[in-house]
């Protein structure tokens, strides 16, 4: 990380905290979801590109799911489309430098 | 973003000529061409950005013009304009008279982000962990909890989700700029203005309020505003894919009618821009997908603007079929096709069974505000602002609060257009006049000579 955080941002940072404590671990929840997914999904498409369906089997994660976390990849840039296999996109995973 | 002077009739920092309430096609029409005429505007917009739902459009009809491609030039003018103030994510909740003015309240909503700072530059949106639903992508795409909503998004500021924000810190390192606040909190203002133009704009009704069609069950059974974004050209998938599992669909069926028209969900008006959209979107389709089949099933196709009957018999003449027909229930099957159960008007009540990969409900056009007495105006029986006088479709009635675009009821984007230039002119008509009759109750300069000479 480029900066470092001044005290005024660490006093900040606890009102937020303070504010939005999530107090029945709804965030707490989405975001292990979240993670959990993602992590799964970028783990099969390491292994080779492949469509949607394909992504599912290999994950076992809902089918609409799957769909989302790659749109959300190929929008941050770690996924690309690779071609077509019948009715569906092929995606691929892009290697980022140093990662 | 700039506030200029030398306009006209400015008193205090918080007094405008004009405030107009809503930055969509309309509101932002009526500001260009108040502050053309050297008024001093305040455009309020609850979104982050202004555009409305124009913004989020793939290609209007009857034309095909690229619809962020004619918008962005309007709300980048209505940006850089000298005597046009924007306040973006706030909302007005609150209209009342002030001596021959008006009052308004505003809620700021809090960016977490301080705009005088930030420079749009991304850096915290790279960094942020956290990505959920994309509002502007009717969540087919993601957006992180710290992001600029969308590319061309104006002003280009990042704002912060605090519903799906860890308070990680990551942004606030990330940010060169030092521009992220997360103690910032939301304000409540005051301003005062001489007029409103109310563009308060609409919303669509949802999908689920007839329970044959069962768009709860399945992702591909869809609203057009979905179908916008899946044309856009930088649309969530970059392509026309199936919501639910990423199919390329090869057959679509378009549904008129599915929110208008029917007193048992509340909306017994025809909303005016279905029959024309949806047209619009099964050409756009079947360019996007050649093979597919395209199916629009209507009661009656309403074809009633400039250009609008040409439009309709080119979708035909493309091959798009259109079936008169009344479609009685949507069933989702266990592998995902979608079968339409319909009764073929033109041919004597006969039922077909029809599958298809995704079906687009015409849902109808509802106001976005729901209380305008809250705003100072006053409500028709269909729920939209009320102009009491035929003659005058901009005024809603109440000295000084004029009405634009689809608050008034559903409209396409040229009758807003037109509309927005009526409220405009109506709201400088107003403000001349009360200014003349100030002008006439002043006592003279020469007067107050005389007077004074003579004592
Ligand atoms: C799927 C679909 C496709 C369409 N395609 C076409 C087409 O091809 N061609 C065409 O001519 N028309 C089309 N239309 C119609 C077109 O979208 C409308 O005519 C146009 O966008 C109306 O603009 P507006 O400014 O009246 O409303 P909006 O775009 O809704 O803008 C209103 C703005 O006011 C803001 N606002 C609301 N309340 C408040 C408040 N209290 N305080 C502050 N801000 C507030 C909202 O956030 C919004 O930004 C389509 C409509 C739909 C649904
Ligand atoms: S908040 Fe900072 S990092 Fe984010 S866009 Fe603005 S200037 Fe860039
Ligand atoms: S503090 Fe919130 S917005 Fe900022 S990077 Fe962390 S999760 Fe994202």
């Amino acid at each position: 990380m480029p900066a470092k955080l001044t005290e005024a941002h660490r006093q900040a940072l606890k009102l937020f905290r303070e504010q939005h404590s999530d107090l029945d671990g709804t965030l707490k929840k989405y975001v292990a979801d979240f993670r959990h997914e993602r992590k799964q999904i970028t783990e099969a498409l390491r292994k080779g590109a492949g469509t949607v369906p394909e992504l599912t089997r290999q994950t076992g994660l809902p089918v609409d799911q799957v769909l989302w976390h790659v749109t959300a990849m190929r929008k941050y840039g770690t996924v690309q489309e690779a071609g077509a296999d019948g009715d569906y996109v092929k995606y691929e995973f892009i290697e980022q430098n140093g990662k | 973003m700039s506030s200029g002077n030398g306009a006209a009739m400015r008193e205090t920092e918080n007094h405008f000529d004009v405030v107009v309430v809503g930055g969509g096609i309309a509101g932002l029409q009526s500001a260009l061409d108040l502050a053309d005429q050297d008024y001093r505007v305040l455009v309020v917009e609850k979104q982050p950005s202004i555009g409305g739902r124009m913004i989020s459009l793939s290609k209007v009809f009857p034309t095909l013009d690229c619809a962020s491609c004619i918008t962005t030039p309007k709300m980048s003018a209505a940006a850089h304009h000298s005597n046009i103030t924007l306040m973006t994510y706030t909302t007005v909740d609150a209209i009342e008279p002030a001596g021959d003015n008006h009052r308004l309240t505003l809620t700021q909503m809090a960016r977490y982000v301080d705009t005088s700072a930030c420079i749009g530059c991304r850096q915290c949106e790279y960094v942020c962990p956290v990505e959920y639903p994309d509002p502007f992508e009717q969540g087919m795409g993601a957006l992180r909890a710290i992001s600029v909503p969308f590319a061309n998004a104006i002003p280009q500021y990042a704002v912060l989700n605090p519903e799906y924000c860890i308070g990680c810190g990551a942004c606030v390192r990330a940010c060169a700029s030092d521009a992220i606040r997360l103690d910032q909190q939301p304000k409540t203002l005051t301003v005062e203005a001489g007029a409103v133009v109310l563009a308060t704009g609409f919303h669509l009704n949802s999908t689920s309020l007839k329970p044959q069609y069962n768009a709860s069950r399945s992702k591909d059974i869809v609203s057009p505003l979905q179908v916008e974004r899946l044309l856009a050209p930088h649309g969530p998938y970059g392509r026309v894919l199936r919501p639910s599992d990423g199919k390329i669909p090869d057959s679509v069926a378009f549904v008129l009618c599915a929110g208008s028209r029917d007193q048992s969900i509340g909306v017994p008006y025809c909303s005016r821009v279905c029959c024309m959209y949806s047209i619009k979107q099964a050409m756009l389709l079947s360019g996007a997908l050649p093979t597919a089949d395209i199916t629009i099933y209507y009661m009656d196709i309403r074809a009633f603007g400039k250009g609008f009957e040409q439009f309709y018999q080119n979708a035909k003449a493309m091959g798009i079929s259109f079936v008169k027909g009344k479609v009685a229930r949507i069933t989702p099957q266990p592998n995902g096709d979608l079968m339409a159960r319909v009764e073929a008007i033109e041919e004597d009540g006969r039922v077909m069974e029809n599958r298809h990969d995704l079906v687009v409900l015409a849902q109808g056009i509802v106001p976005e505000l729901v209380s305008p007495e809250r705003l100072g105006a006053a409500k028709e029986e269909d729920g939209f602002i009320r102009r009491p006088d035929p003659l005058r479709p901009a005024w809603t009635g109440r000295e000084g609060i004029f009405v634009a675009g689809t608050a008034a009821g559903p409209k396409d984007i040229v009758d807003s257009i037109m509309e927005a230039g009526s409220a405009a002119m109506e709201a400088s008509h107003y403000l001349t006049q009360k200014r003349a009759t100030a002008d006439a109750n002043a006592p003279s300069l020469e007067l107050e000579v005389i007077g004074a000479a003579s004592e």
